[in-house]
């Protein structure tokens, strides 16, 4: 999986039927339900040893400017592999990460699915979009949206994530920090 | 009326009125005796590196646009249309020939000059209208190896005196070969709602919070190593005009190695030689070690991970963070894109370390809005060296051990002098002898 490929994903394969709908649809609940309940070695655990995980910069761009928004060697937000990911949980593990404590409260609620295969038979263009709300504290607030680009992949009888790009909708986050994934 | 700051600041025992973290009345005497005064960074050269190349940004509150210009001047100006007020460029970056105001028209050059506007004539048949007159408003530029400054006061020194011997340090990262170094395209923007000097006052000199706010995420990647190593053997801290740098010279690579990629290390350690003979063994160790640095008032950058960044003022309790991974232009380029990522899983909204420290800021400014909070005193202390001596030759007010409140107290010591001086004639220049 590469960001290129990420960035092709126009939803313009043809739709999946009910049953493969229904089945993936599970999939992205359970791993909802993961990122919501701090789960992240199981969610960790169920992705694609290749998986590319990229939440690029927003900028302000004016129309007629042909240089493109979204680059894959710009700076991004997240760019990570299966093995950034295991780096990154050590931090949470370490039991040292005294500004999680008391944890943070979380939803990413996730809509909008459309699932379109692609011209691999084995791997699924799903796109969703979410919006993650952060409670912390007595008052600490934040509201994310934005936009996923995901591709999954069938293994045996699960489906695995495999791809996904992340378009946030602020180009200045108007909140501390990312300490989540999305 | 303005308060007078240098009661509030006893520099000498660190002590410190909490009410310059937060009052809104301090806060509007920054942006007139700060940040309308000091050189600010506001770009790198190679964010606009030909005609018609810009970038926006904030000097304290002020939009300001900063271009290169047809004859390849750098230009920095107000983003205000004189006409009626409205910002005239919304893109955070961009190629462009002019800048026309979306409320009447009003068009620009890339040297801030008004080139026209709609109906023309409207104007031509206005006794005393000059368009010369009604350009947008000019700050002064200067440039220090790629870094561009502005300043919106006539009477500040040049920007070498400003930086003043800083600029020694400066070229440890600014200045380890002929070609220079670069920005990674992207700008990375955030909120944290802090008083700008938060972050400015961790940067400068605050190594000591590394050694327990960054325990978890330390584990990460430094582990196997035995995790974060700070010591006052053979560490300093450096204090010129109000900027700083407290700086291991015993672990060259603690800050690189933090990022948890080996072949950055190794591209650090292959350059050691070269960095020594151009500017010495001492210079040479600050490229990459366990410490951090700021200029005054809000610009601040790490070594290693090599990110550069400003607090921007939003208010006296909100700050807008603007950060980019600055590399050796000379580097391959599998070795900048390693740094790209290395800073970003660190120090951005994301990086497991930034995650850290904006939580503490956040909550050390919110504090403050309760009357009897603000109306006690913070500890700025730390001095466990106090006068010992120096062992090697360094310029600027030096002292031993990087574990230690030195440079925030002269960084507070240089906050008063701008709050309380009537004019720059007020405000005292370090002599430079490097």
């Amino acid at each position: 999986m590469n960001k290129e490929q990420l960035l092709a994903l126009n939803a313009i394969g043809k739709p999946v039927g009910i049953d493969v709908f229904f089945t993936i649809q599970q999939y992205v609940n359970q791993e909802a339900y993961w990122l919501n309940h701090e789960k992240l070695n199981e969610w960790c655990d169920s992705l694609e040893d290749d998986l590319v995980y990229w939440a690029p910069l927003r900028e302000n761009i004016l129309r007629r400017n042909r240089t493109p928004e979204i680059s894959p060697s710009k700076v991004p937000l997240f760019e990570e592999n299966k093995d950034s990911i295991i780096m990154r949980l050590r931090r949470n593990d370490s039991g040292m990460c005294w500004t999680e404590d008391p944890p943070t409260r979380q939803i990413t609620a996730v809509s909008n699915l459309e699932i379109f295969h692609t011209d691999k038979v084995d791997e699924f263009e799903v796109h969703t979009v979410f919006t993650l709300y952060r409670s912390r504290f007595e008052r600490d607030d934040s509201t994310l949206m934005g936009r996923r680009k995901d591709i999954w992949r069938k293994v045996g009888n699960d489906y695995r994530l495999a791809g996904r790009l992340i378009l946030l909708q602020q180009s200045t986050l108007l909140t501390k920090n990312l300490n989540v994934f999305m | 009326m303005s308060m007078n700051i240098g009661s509030l600041i006893d520099h000498e025992n660190g002590v410190i009125d909490r009410r310059i973290f937060s009052d809104a009345d301090i806060y509007q005497q920054e942006l007139k005796q700060i940040f309308s005064r000091c050189w600010n960074f506001v770009a790198h050269e190679s964010q606009i590196k030909s005609f018609g190349d810009f970038i926006t940004t904030y000097i304290g509150e002020d939009a300001v646009i900063v271009t290169r210009a047809k004859d390849n001047s750098i230009n920095v100006m107000l983003n205000s249309c004189p006409h009626r007020g409205n910002k005239v460029c919304f893109a955070g970056e961009g190629k462009i020939r002019s800048f026309v105001c979306n409320y009447h028209g009003w068009a620009f050059g890339l040297d801030g000059k008004l080139n026209g506007m709609p109906e023309n004539q409207l104007y031509d048949k206005t006794e005393g209208f000059n368009k010369s007159d009604w350009g947008l408003h000019k700050a002064r530029v200067e440039v220090y190896k790629g870094l561009v400054f502005a300043t919106f006061d006539e009477e500040a020194p040049s920007l070498g005196d400003y930086l003043g011997d800083f600029r020694w340090y400066m070229d440890a990262i600014l200045d380890v070969d002929d070609k220079g170094t670069e920005f990674i395209p992207g700008t990375t923007r955030s909120v944290v709602k802090c008083n700008w000097k938060y972050p400015a006052d961790n940067f400068v000199g605050d190594i000591y919070h590394a050694l327990w706010t960054h325990l978890g995420a330390a584990e990460s990647t430094l582990s196997a190593s035995g995790g974060i190593q700070v010591s006052n053997e053979n560490s300093y801290q450096s204090s010129v005009n109000g900027h700083g740098w407290e700086f291991s010279l015993a672990n060259n690579f603690g800050n690189a190695a933090t990022m948890g990629d080996k072949d950055i290390v190794k591209y650090l350690r292959s350059r050691e030689d070269e960095i020594t003979k151009r500017l010495g063994s001492v210079r040479a160790k600050m490229i990459g070690s366990v410490a951090s640095a700021a200029i005054f008032p809000n610009f601040a950058f790490l070594p290693g991970y090599l990110t550069f960044r400003t607090f921007l003022p939003k208010g006296p309790m909100e700050t807008e963070l603007h950060s980019w991974t600055l590399v050796p232009s000379e580097a391959s380029d599998e070795i900048k894109d390693k740094w790209r990522l290395g800073a970003m899983r660190t120090f951005s909204p994301g990086g497991i370390l930034e995650m850290d420290d904006g939580e503490n800021w956040e909550h050390a400014t919110l504090g403050n809005s309760g009357y009897v909070t603000r109306h006690q005193k913070l500890c700025y202390a730390m001095d466990p060296t106090k006068g010992e001596s120096i062992p090697i030759d360094l310029p600027g007010i030096v002292t031993k051990g990087q574990l230690n409140d030195a440079n925030q107290r002269l960084f507070f010591k240089r906050y008063a002098e701008f709050m309380d001086a009537k004019s720059w004639a007020d405000i005292p220049l370090a002599k430079k002898q490097f």
